[in-house]
């Protein structure tokens, strides 16, 4: 199988920087370890998608868009109507399994793994950062953990997950991830980051 | 800001969406043969100040087209619904401007 | 109100200031006049000077809603140019840049034209090769054009760094030398104080309401000064045609837009070009730097229609975005102000200049965002066309029935969407 090659590996030379007092009060770096799976169904069946991809994972499936369920290591999202994005880590790959569930005239499965990257951000004052691009409320009480929204930062899409009460993912497209990283690391100067390469294996 | 309430997605700028036209024109029927009527249908726009029923396409979103009846005077936003289901209650949903935009999916 | 002279400025200067006249006489409108411009904008007094000055028309008024350039003639971004590709654009907008040339001088008002040199810049082989079809084209037609490369480029605008890195790097650019800027609020007041000169009466805070019929034929506008009587009526209204059409029931190809503009606080002089930086997928800025010292500039429409007359903050970020990649050294200039302008956008992106329905009733509009260049060719032959009742050969192309006989002129390509025009 071929290696998908990190598109933020010409950044990865680029150091921490000091925020203002000296600190560094971030944390900031690349995941690289999981897949991402879009299913898709046609109006007409969204419910006859949804009980073949219940069946095909043994899992049910979030109610209202917007909301996410994590099974095990898996993350399910419904991002639109008829329309949901499955997490998965390491070799755990659905994809394929979902791809020979899901008829054509059903809906469509589609892999994304290859034309995301993500960078994440970890500390008490990530929101403050994000808040600099993003227009959504990322407060916890609206925006807890397993939240996520599709949106934008500066007319690029992103999807923003909140993994932990401190920590947020960008799941931006693979060319714009180097003009996401910059923006996100200008946007955090003031409070100093650390760079953290260790879940970018 | 102008900012749209997608009933998918919750509000959000306008700067996540995309304009796609008047939702109030009823394209000619494709083999229509009436000169007139596409000359209206392609050039002629009522131009309204005051509110105006028009397509938007959550873009950055769910990417849903969307009929938004607007105040283009005032930016006061007056009602929201999927274009889906103003099927019949509009006299026709063919967004037509700009549908091909990078998005998120 | 006597003409400007040398040995006039010395002698008011010795007088003091209070010897100034105001350049125009405020005043009430009359019952009847021949003419009526609906519009106080450039296009609308210049068209009521050339009306005067070279029609032989003398009872002339010109209604303006609010004041005397408070609109479009006072927003914009003061450049001028004829570089165009479509044959039908290049000579108007090329009678256009020689009328700007000795306009100072037949009005007796310094409108501070500078030709400096407009030069688009092209991010993109595909953009360059682009430049050079326009260019070629432009020379064809007797228009000045040069082809830079990207080490001209750096040799003529010496702010520009062309090496330094950007998203979108400079490949070179299209120049036109006689381009430039003209200080927009002074052709206002030029065209003003010369049609006064001529006995047209400049009639502000006047709205036009609709229009007058007797027996269907135009007989004068109803106004919010009650009505006057006219047995011409033009209309050059900008951002307010489609308003006004619709109160007169005419259909027209339009869309109103906003185009936001900007200038930053006053610096010493830096920019001496003036600069266009255009980008895949719709992003522009267009710079120049004023005599006072700002840097004006402009960009992208906002994107949807809109009749505010206030713009998107996140549209103003974008254009500023683009500015600063362009000219990196700008970056910690304040923003001094920034506004919107409304644009009676059309399906082709050029303008209408037509006579109504064979009526007495005229239409000078959607000039898009392109209109300030064009305001001494349009108002020339806007009143020709008035004065004689058919149009000129230059403006021939500009008929509203194009959009139903398919004559477009769609000079950018863009279809029938006002955002991509």
């Amino acid at each position: 199988m071929l290696e998908r090659s990190s598109v933020l590996a010409r950044v990865r030379s680029e150091g921490s920087r000091d925020g203002t007092g000296g600190l560094r009060r971030l944390r900031i770096g690349e995941t690289r370890d999981w897949n991402l799976v879009q299913v898709a169904a046609f109006s007409a069946t969204a419910a006859e998608l949804e009980d073949t991809v219940c069946a095909a994972l043994g899992v049910e499936l979030p109610a209202r868009v917007g909301d996410a369920a994590a099974v095990g290591t898996r993350l399910l999202c419904r991002t639109g109507a008829e329309q949901f994005w499955i997490f998965t880590r390491g070799s755990d790959d659905i994809a394929a399994a979902l791809q020979s569930a899901v008829a054509p005239a059903m809906g469509s499965v589609t892999a994304l793994s290859h034309s995301r990257t993500c960078i994440w951000i970890d500390g008490a004052h990530s929101r403050e950062v994000l808040a600099r691009g993003l227009s959504i409320d990322l407060d916890s009480d609206a925006f807890g953990p397993h939240s996520f929204a599709l949106t934008g930062l500066h007319h690029t899409p992103v999807m923003i997950l909140r993994s932990s009460a401190t920590r947020f993912e960008l799941y931006v497209l693979r060319t714009f991830a180097v003009w996401t990283w910059e923006w996100l690391t200008d946007a955090a100067l003031p409070y100093g980051y650390e760079l953290d390469w260790t879940e970018s294996a | 800001m102008l900012r749209l309430s997608c009933p998918i997605c919750g509000t959000r700028d306008y700067t996540e969406f995309h304009y796609g036209g008047d939702a109030r024109k009823r394209r000619p029927e494709h083999a229509a043969a009436d000169l007139k009527a596409w000359h209206d249908y392609v050039f002629l726009f009522d131009n309204v100040k005051g509110v105006h029923r028009e397509f938007w396409q959550h873009l950055l979103g769910c990417r849903q087209w969307l009929v938004v009846e607007r105040d283009t005077a005032s930016n006061v936003v007056v009602s929201t619904v999927l274009a889906r289901s103003a099927v019949g209650t509009t006299a026709s949903v063919s967004p037509g401007a700009g549908a091909s935009r990078e998005g998120n999916t | 109100m006597g003409a400007y002279s040398a040995f006039g400025l010395l002698r008011e200067a010795i007088r003091g200031p209070r010897a100034w006249q105001p350049l125009w006489e405020r005043r009430a409108p009359e019952a009847a006049y021949d003419v009526v411009i609906v519009g106080g904008g450039g296009h609308g007094l210049a068209t009521a000077y050339h009306l005067a000055r070279h029609f032989g028309l003398r009872r002339v008024a010109v209604l303006e809603r609010t004041l005397i350039g408070y609109g479009n003639v006072g927003r914009n971004t003061t450049i001028v140019r004829s570089n165009y590709l479509l044959p039908e654009n290049q000579h108007f907008y090329e009678d256009a840049l020689r009328r700007w040339r000795s306009l100072g001088r037949e009005l007796n008002y310094n409108i501070m034209f500078s030709p400096r040199g407009v030069l688009d810049l092209a991010t993109s082989d595909d953009q360059l090769a682009a430049c050079a079809r326009r260019g070629n084209a432009m020379r064809l037609a007797g228009i000045d054009a040069e082809l830079l490369d990207r080490a001209a480029v750096g040799r003529f605008a010496r702010a520009l760094d062309c090496g330094a890195v950007r998203q979108f790097p400079i490949h070179g650019g299209l120049l036109q030398r006689r381009g430039g800027t003209v200080r927009h609020d002074a052709v206002a007041w030029g065209y003003a104080r010369a049609a006064a000169r001529l006995g047209v009466h400049i009639i502000e805070q006047c709205e036009v309401l609709g229009v007058v019929r007797v027996a269907g034929r135009i007989a004068g506008v109803e106004t919010s000064r009650g009505t006057i009587a006219a047995e011409r009526v033009g209309i050059a209204v900008a951002g307010g045609t489609a308003e006004l059409a619709r109160r007169l029931g005419i259909a027209l190809p339009l869309e109103t837009h906003l185009l936001q503009a900007g200038v930053t606080e006053p610096v010493k002089p830096m920019l001496d070009r003036v600069l266009i930086y255009m980008f895949p997928h719709g992003g522009e800025v267009y710079v120049s730097q004023s005599d006072r010292g700002g840097l004006v500039f402009g960009g992208m429409l906002d994107g949807y229609p809109s009749m505010t007359q206030r713009g998107e903050i996140t549209r103003v970020r974008d254009v500023a975005a683009a500015l600063t990649s362009l000219l990196p050294q700008v970056k910690q200039l304040r923003l001094l102000r920034h506004w919107a302008g409304m644009n009676d956008m059309t399906m082709d992106g050029s303008p209408i200049i037509d006579r109504i329905g064979g009526d007495e009733l005229y239409l000078n509009g959607g000039w898009c965002y392109g209109g300030f260049k064009a305001t001494p060719a349009s108002g020339y032959a806007f009143a020709e066309l008035i004065a004689r009742g058919r149009a000129s050969e230059l403006i021939r192309a500009f008929r509203l029935s194009r959009f139903a006989s398919g004559h477009l002129l769609d000079e950018s390509g863009a279809g029938p969407f006002p955002s991509r025009q």
